[in-house]
Parts: structure tokens; sequence; C-alpha cells
């Protein structure tokens, strides 16, 4: 932590990513309006001192939606996240450590699923389960494990050729023990580095799937649903979709300049 | 060599037939239903059952697989539940015109790509990389759906210079269709020319520390012929593979571009089967997109080991 706060442009990010989990803390009662409340004698205004962000075809509150629209993509993103990277550690070490068959099936697997590009796999999963936050949780963390479980598995396997493994292999200890107290806590670094990328992909994929309508339901806000919403008003009534759309743009912006300093102080190589 | 062209082929193939089956198993085993996803709300279970006797759906799993794959081999990709038509003809014109989409940005963002990356990696450091670096990062960061919006907005409804929409009338001139193609193009391009001039610039920068560039200048070589014949043959063999990975990526992830400008491709038709729950058309678009975006890469991995003199598998 103390080395971001060299990187000007990470602790940036930092930020950025502190304010909107603040601003999805916070939600309904940092917004001036119900996100929900229609106003029809105000459909469709510009921006202006009552609302900020404008209103859309319903006369809501397009700044009150992208205040509390940010709890469903943050909650989203966050969760797949942290399951995607459990899911994905889980199968990385097992092929790293294991090796021989185990490694073979597993990352055989992976391949299988890398084949899709990952929103039409995650646009397949989602119809099938259903449009649910739950669902789409699990979704979005199914289609992001086996990268990351590549990367994780190629981190274990160069660990396992350390002299410590090998000590501790000497001295009789059990796979578990290996795995927790040596093999884990030296990949944390990388397993931390590749979160912060996924972060951002899991917020592009909430964000897209949102779009499509296959995210939260209608009226409930969320920044992929309203950017869907705006696009019939591109030409009169831009401000609809424009909002939500800079929101999830910054959100990103700040998320991938965090994991950017993230791989610097762990010397992972940044290409993306 | 030979054998090893011929591994990875297999492989290649032995993937595809994975995929059908994980196409297959997700959309036939998971809870959804097709013959109560066409009754809708009039299903009721006697209704339900006889619909499914009726679509075969009874059989178990593994017969109806194969019917399947054997029919798509012998090229029937069965018929749309709500076009009520063959698949085919309407996969192969949406896939032709994603097909243009694809081509135009690769065509056009590969070399400008590959330039910029030079051009800033030759300049690290300097004012000129920290641009394109600060750019492309931005770029990266903003889904392409939200890209294309912005271009809307920009384009279509500030300055008024394009169309919104790309949906193309059948008798429209060429003129009209190429100024329709424009904002998709540069949305897609915008992506990718960012990703490639990452790629193209960190893999230079790799490339001008080897040992041989500094034999190559310590021979006295002039820097033109160092960075041109020495450093630039090594670099750009990795951006081969970012190039594939785009063509698989804008094949199969542009579903989102192509719905924001309404342009009749395949990720477009992919939105009309998800909505109205098509599951064969589903089912053909998936199989489709991943078998596209399998033979891309494989072509990558032949076209890298064939460019690559280093590498010669026995």
């Amino acid at each position: 932590m103390l080395l971001l706060i060299r990187q000007p442009l990470a602790l940036l990010g930092l930020f950025i990513v502190i304010g909107y989990f603040l601003l999805a803390l916070g939600g309904p009662m940092l917004a001036p309006y119900s996100p929900t409340d229609q106003h029809f004698a105000d459909t469709l205004q510009a921006p202006s001192t009552r609302y900020w962000f404008g209103t859309d075809q319903f006369g809501r509150d397009v700044f009150s939606r992208v205040i509390v629209g940010s709890q469903t993509i943050i909650v989203v993103a966050t969760f797949a996240t942290a399951l995607s990277l459990f899911i994905g550690s889980l199968i990385g070490i097992l092929a790293g450590y294991l090796g021989g068959w185990w490694d073979e099936a597993l990352m055989r697997a992976t391949d299988v699923m890398l084949a899709f590009p990952a929103l039409i796999l995650a646009m397949l999963i989602i119809t099938m389960l259903g449009s649910d936050l739950v669902y789409l949780i699990i979704t979005i963390a199914v289609v992001f494990s086996p990268g990351i479980a590549r990367v994780i598995r190629s981190e274990v396997l160069s660990i396992k050729a350390m002299t410590y493994i090998k000590a501790a292999q000497a001295l009789g200890c059990s796979p578990n023990h290996i795995i927790l107290r040596h093999i884990l806590p030296n990949s944390l670094g990388v397993i931390l580095v590749e979160g912060s990328i996924y972060f951002g992909y899991a917020i592009f994929a909430a964000a897209g799937l949102g779009f499509l309508g296959l995210g939260v339901q209608p009226p409930s806000p969320d920044w992929g649903l309203q950017v869907n919403d705006g696009r019939n008003f591109l030409l009169t009534a831009p401000w609809v979709a424009l909002f939500p759309a800079l929101a999830i743009s910054s959100l990103v912006v700040g998320v991938n300049l965090l994991a950017m300093g993230l791989s610097q102080v762990f010397g992972e190589h940044f290409v993306q | 060599m030979i054998f090893f062209l011929f591994r990875r082929l297999m492989l290649g193939f032995v993937i595809l037939f994975l995929v059908s089956l994980v196409i297959f198993g997700v959309t036939e085993l998971l809870p959804g239903d097709t013959a109560t996803f066409m009754l809708g709300q009039r299903a009721t279970p006697d209704l339900v059952t006889a619909l499914r006797k009726q679509m075969g759906l009874d059989r178990p799993a593994s017969v109806r697989y194969i019917e399947w794959i054997t029919n798509i081999l012998q090229g029937d990709w069965g018929e749309s539940l709500l076009l009520k038509t063959a698949i085919w003809p309407l996969l192969q014109q949406r896939f032709e015109n994603t097909l243009v989409l694809t081509f135009l940005t690769i065509l056009l963002g590969t070399p400008l790509g590959i330039g910029l990356g030079l051009l800033a990696g030759l300049n690290q450091g300097r004012w000129l990389d920290q641009t394109i670096i600060v750019f492309t990062t931005f770029i990266i960061s903003i889904p392409s759906f939200i890209i294309a919006i912005f271009m809307v907005i920009l384009f279509s409804a500030y300055l008024q210079w394009l169309p919104a929409s790309s949906m193309i009338a059948s008798d429209a001139s060429l003129g009209d269709r190429v100024s329709r193609l424009i904002l998709p193009i540069l949305t897609l391009l915008s992506g990718m020319l960012a990703h490639l001039t990452r790629h193209t610039r960190s893999s230079l920068l790799t490339v001008l520390q080897a040992d041989y560039l500094r034999t190559a200048r310590g021979k006295g070589l002039a820097e033109g012929l160092v960075i041109f014949h020495h450093a630039l043959p090594n670099a750009l063999l990795p951006t081969i593979t970012v190039v594939a990975l785009n063509i698989g990526w804008l094949i199969g992830g542009a579903v989102l571009v192509e719905t924001v400008f309404a342009y009749p491709g395949l990720g477009q038709l992919m939105v009309q089967a998800l909505s109205s729950r098509d599951i064969p058309l589903l089912q053909a678009i998936s199989l489709l997109t991943a078998a596209s975006f399998t033979l891309a890469n494989l072509a990558a991995d032949l076209l890298y080991i064939v460019l690559n003199p280093r590498i010669r598998y026995s």
C-alpha cells in the first residue's frame, strides 16, 4: 500500500474506486429524489439546477438513478470478482501443484471455456438461468475463472520449483500444509493483481449484460440498463445515456489505473 | 514440424467438439426448457409434455446431441423457432455482414496499431509515448458499447455528420452504405487500436533490450538497419496473436456495438434469439462464433510457427 502512494496515477485510481464504493454505500441517502419516482410533468428534461443530470422518458431523475445504480454494479462486480478469484485460484493451484493427469484435465477444460468469446458464453448461461442478481454474479464468475486459473497455475508452477518447497516436501509436510502455508501466501500478490484486472472486466460484463436487459430488471436503476433506455433518445435527449455511460467509464478508468499501479508494485508485467 | 502442425490441428478439432458439447449441455440441461419457453403463459404440464413429445425433446439428451451435431456437419443447421425458417441462410447473411465489419476493422487497425506502438516504443519516456499511453489506457477502460454511445452523441447528435443507425436498406447507394459503416468501424477500431498499440510497444521494448541488438549496434550497423532488420521482425511476432485474438473478439464480441447501431450482424441476431428464447438459433450462433474464435486462434498459432524460424518442432 505504501508503494502505491509513490504513483500519483494509481492513487487517483484508488480515490475514484473508493469514491464509487462510498457512493454505493450511501445509495438512496445521497440521492435528491427516489430513483424510481416518475415526474410525468418533467419527462426528458435537459440538465438543470433542479435535475442535475436531466430526466428520462418517465421523468425519473437521472442523477439519482446514477447514484443508486452504483449499488448494483459495485455489488455484482465485487462478488463476481471474489467468486471467480476463489474458483480460479482453486483450479490454478490444484492443476499447478498436483500436475500430471489433474493438470491436463483442468487445463483442457479451461481451453474449452476460453474458446468462447466471454460475452457470448455469459449471454448463453444467463439466458438459461434467468435474470437475477445472484445468477448474474455466478455467470460472470464462471466465465472469468478459467483465465484467472491459467495465470495462477503458471505462478504456482514457478513457486513449486523453489528450494523452500523442496525443503518442505523433504521435511514430510502434507500437500495441504504446503499449499496453504507456502504456495497460497506466495501467490497472493498475483491473485491481488488478477483481482484488480478482473474487477474491471467484471464491471464491463455487468454493464454489458445490463445493457442487453439480462441484468437487473426495471424499474431498478442499473447503469447498463439506463444506457440502453437512453439509446432511443440519443439524438434528442443524449443526457439519459451520457451520464450512466460516463459513470461506467470513469469507474473502469479508476479500476484500471489502480490495477496498473498494483501490478507495478508486485512486479507484474502489465500489458493490457 | 508436420507432426506438430497435425497435433495442433487435431487439438483444435477436439476443442471444437467439446465446445459443441458445452453449448448443447448449457442450453439443454439447465433449468430453462424449450417447450416451456415456446408455450409461455399457456404452459400447462400436459401441453408441455405433448409439445416435448412432438418436438422429440422427450428422447435422451445424448441421442438429441448426436442428431444435432450430425445434421450440422451435413449442413443442416435446423429451423428457427421464432422465424420458422431454416437457420443457415439467415446465419450466412448475418455472418457476412459481421465479417465485413471485422475485415475492415482489422485492415485499418493492424497497420495503425503497429505504427502507433512502434512510435511510442521508439520514443520511450518522452511526451509522445506518455500521450499514447494515457490515451490508450482511457480507451481500454471504456466498454465498446459505451464508446459507440459517445460516438453517436458526438458525430450524430452534436455535429450531425453521420447517421446514428447502421440499418442498411437493400436499395441504398454506395455512399449511404459507406457512411453507415463509419461509426461502427470507428468504434471497433478504437478498442482494437488501443490493445494492439500497447502490445506492440511492450514487445518492442522487450526486444530493444536483447543482447543481439547490442551486438548489432556494437558491430557498427546504422540505427535504422538495427531497428528495421533486427528489432522489428522479432517485436512483431507476438502481435500476430493479438491480431488473431481481435478477429475472434470482433466476430463474437461485437454483439453490443452491433446492437447500438442496429447493424444487421451476427451479434444483433443473437440478441434477437436471446429475447425470443429461440434455442436452436442460439445454439447455432454460439457454435458459429466459437468455431470462428477457435479457428482464428489456430491460424495465429500456425502463422506464428511458420514465421518464427526459431521454433522448429520435430
